[in-house]
């Protein structure tokens, strides 16, 4: 695939180029983090963080989205009837994404589009999205991407793969969607084998500062109602407040609610993100609640991850390592240490 | 499926009768003859009902896929129950689906079939019923079941007995059999009280060529899902229906995920092999 340098003062006029056929978003600094916004100006874009705070997961599945919209006027004919409110689904390219969150992508699309049903927003955002991915060659502190199948340099969800190298990036396309965002690049040039080679040093240096914490062989082989009962859920949630910061952060959790909302007489139906670490996420009708204590609910989030996805796609885990949760939880759990008791294959007596 | 999943359709309310003190049956007729026409349900399956600016809530469907009118049974529970109860004849809801698995009626050919229900959860298998029933009518030897077939049916007390008029049409194809937690005083209940499981010493069945459909809260189906495997019922021949909390009904949002499994999509109806390893551990 083809492989280009671009000097770092011709970026700018790369991406003003593709700013002209297609929106582009990419991390921009919100006051002491970093969020992907839409820029509308090369020179806006700012490759020097090390992730968002809010995961991208945003751009293709939004936290509060108006599906419908309906009347409740009366004598009104469509009075009740729901329409699809348009929304933005045309080309977009995403700059500097990191390939752990690129990963989590791919990771969700089992789930949104299926041989039976499709939610036709995130298949046609997916589709219509290119991703320019941001190797990392600093990880932060909490980042265990080569722990869950993935790398700081991993290309498999990217379209493109760019290296910051000092005097420029280093372009390389992944898929047919990113050979031709390169194709159009008269800022680069075909990179030189000095420049490859400091590249794929680069990317070794990062892998080796990101050492492997647990092996994920044991999750498919342990069963999964004894893996359920263990002892150290009890531990593992004993500090757990239930705030939810963990499933609003984390790039792989897609679970949404859908309401309505009524303003004086029109109202909108939405579909927003929901937290399987709230009572009310599995509450029924009836009263009959199946996770009403909070341990089950904490259990639920990381069976899910690293058990039942396991599983049923016989993929995964649904963890990409951002860390994110790790550094954002007010009690300090940590997915790492749960993973690696979940992992261990000899439980120690106590 | 012509429409888009998501998308409820317009259904009008043809009539409404009243069950129990807060159970109610409500047949819909689905006012676009387009989708009236493409719409097809299986017996156990069920629809998402809307009403907007209130919400929406999964209700299955109690009626017969050869009858005229949709009918839902509905009890008063949550927001959108209630404001249904509110509606009359003539007023429109929001429906789309139907979602989720059926009861595999031909599975059932020459076995012995237990249709067993605790409280609402008779109005899914109602569909099942009507079903056999009209197969019955019909006399499609073919299709229709021809073992024994029995109906065992609990309810809290004799005033929560649903569909109450309909058993004695339901005896000319099945041994009926009744019993309520608690007979009530003033009421002249000569049947049987106690729970479900107390039943089975009525029935007579091969247990190695029976198909068992399961239906009503969960406590109830773990006690007699251990009473049939006890019995000697293979898992692969126990089919049970499950209840979770569901918003898209597609397998999407995430809400029904029972362990690796969606109750809306991959159920409600489950063969009890296919969930048998954590069926059984609370809490999943």
């Amino acid at each position: 695939m083809l492989k280009i340098f671009v000097p770092k003062d011709k970026m700018p006029r790369w991406i003003g180029r593709i700013m002209d056929g297609a929106r582009v978003f990419a991390p921009v600094k919100e006051g002491d983090g970093y969020r992907f916004r839409l820029v509308t100006r090369p020179d806006k874009l700012d490759f020097s963080y090390q992730n968002t705070r809010l995961s991208p997961k945003e751009l293709v599945h939004p936290p509060a989205e108006a599906m419908f919209s309906y009347s409740l006027k009366k004598g009104d004919p469509k009075a009740g009837i729901l329409e699809e409110i348009p929304k933005a689904l045309g080309t977009r390219v995403v700059m500097g994404i990191r390939p752990c969150d690129a990963k989590a992508f791919q990771l969700v699309d089992v789930n949104f589009v299926t041989d039976q049903y499709m939610d036709p927003w995130w298949q046609r955002r997916r589709q219509n999205t290119v991703l320019v991915g941001l190797g990392c060659h600093e990880p932060c502190s909490t980042c265990f991407c080569t722990s869950v199948g993935s790398g700081p340099f991993d290309a498999g969800a990217l379209d493109v793969l760019m290296t910051d190298l000092p005097e420029g990036y280093l372009l390389e396309a992944v898929t047919e969607a990113g050979r031709a965002l390169l194709a159009d690049a008269p800022e680069g040039a075909p990179a030189s084998d000095t420049v490859l080679t400091e590249a794929r040093f680069l990317a070794q240096q990062a892998e080796k500062a990101l050492p492997r914490l647990f092996m994920l062989d044991p999750l498919r082989e342990k069963a999964m109602t004894a893996l359920f009962q263990e002892a150290f859920w009890e531990e593992v949630q004993f500090a757990c407040i239930n705030c939810g910061t963990c499933t609003f952060l984390c790039p792989t959790c897609w679970c949404f609610d859908i309401q309505d909302e009524v303003h004086q007489q029109e109202g909108v139906r939405l579909r927003l993100w929901d937290s399987c670490m709230f009572p009310l996420f599995t509450l029924h009708g009836s009263g009959h609640n199946p996770r009403n204590q909070k341990l089950q609910r904490v259990r639920q989030r990381f069976m899910h991850k690293f058990k039942y996805y396991v599983d049923k796609y016989g993929n995964g885990p649904a963890c990409v390592g951002c860390g994110r949760c790790v550094q954002y939880c007010p009690v300090n759990i940590d997915i790492r240490r749960v993973a690696a008791m979940m992992t261990a294959s000899c439980v120690c007596p106590t | 499926m012509i429409h888009d999943p998501m998308i409820p359709f317009e259904a009008t309310i043809r009539w409404i009768k009243k069950e129990t003190r807060d159970t109610a049956t409500y047949a819909m007729k689905i006012a676009d003859r387009r989708i009236a026409r493409a719409y097809r349900f299986q017996p156990g399956q069920f629809n998402m009902l809307s009403i907007p600016g209130i919400g929406e809530a999964p209700i299955s469907i109690s009626s017969a896929p050869e009858e005229e009118e949709i009918l839902h049974t509905v009890r008063v529970a949550g927001d959108v129950t209630t404001q249904l109860s509110r509606l009359r004849p003539g007023d429109a809801v929001g429906m789309r689906g139907p979602f989720g698995t059926s009861w595999p009626l031909d599975e059932v050919e020459d076995r012995d079939l237990l249709i067993v229900a605790g409280g609402l959860g008779i109005a899914p298998l109602r569909s099942a019923i009507r079903r056999i029933l009209h197969l019955a009518r019909r006399r499609k030897t073919a299709s229709c079941p021809t073992g024994k077939k029995f109906i065992l049916y609990g309810a809290k007390t004799p005033k929560d007995i649903l569909f109450r008029d309909e058993f004695p049409r339901y005896r000319s194809a099945f041994q009926v059999h009744l019993t309520v937690d608690k007979a009530d005083p003033e009421e002249s209940w000569k049947g049987e009280v106690g729970l479900i499981p107390t039943l089975m010493r009525h029935v007579s069945f091969n247990p190695l060529k029976s198909i068992v459909f399961l239906c009503g809260p969960e406590v109830m189906m773990q006690v007699f899902t251990k009473e049939l495997t006890a019995r000697g019922v293979p898992p692969e021949k126990i089919f049970v229906a499950m209840e979770r909390n569901m918003n898209c009904g597609v397998g999407l949002c995430g809400h029904c995920l029972f362990g690796p499994v969606f109750v809306c999509k991959d159920g409600p109806i489950f063969r009890l092999s296919r969930i048998v390893d954590f069926w059984g551990v609370r809490e999943i």
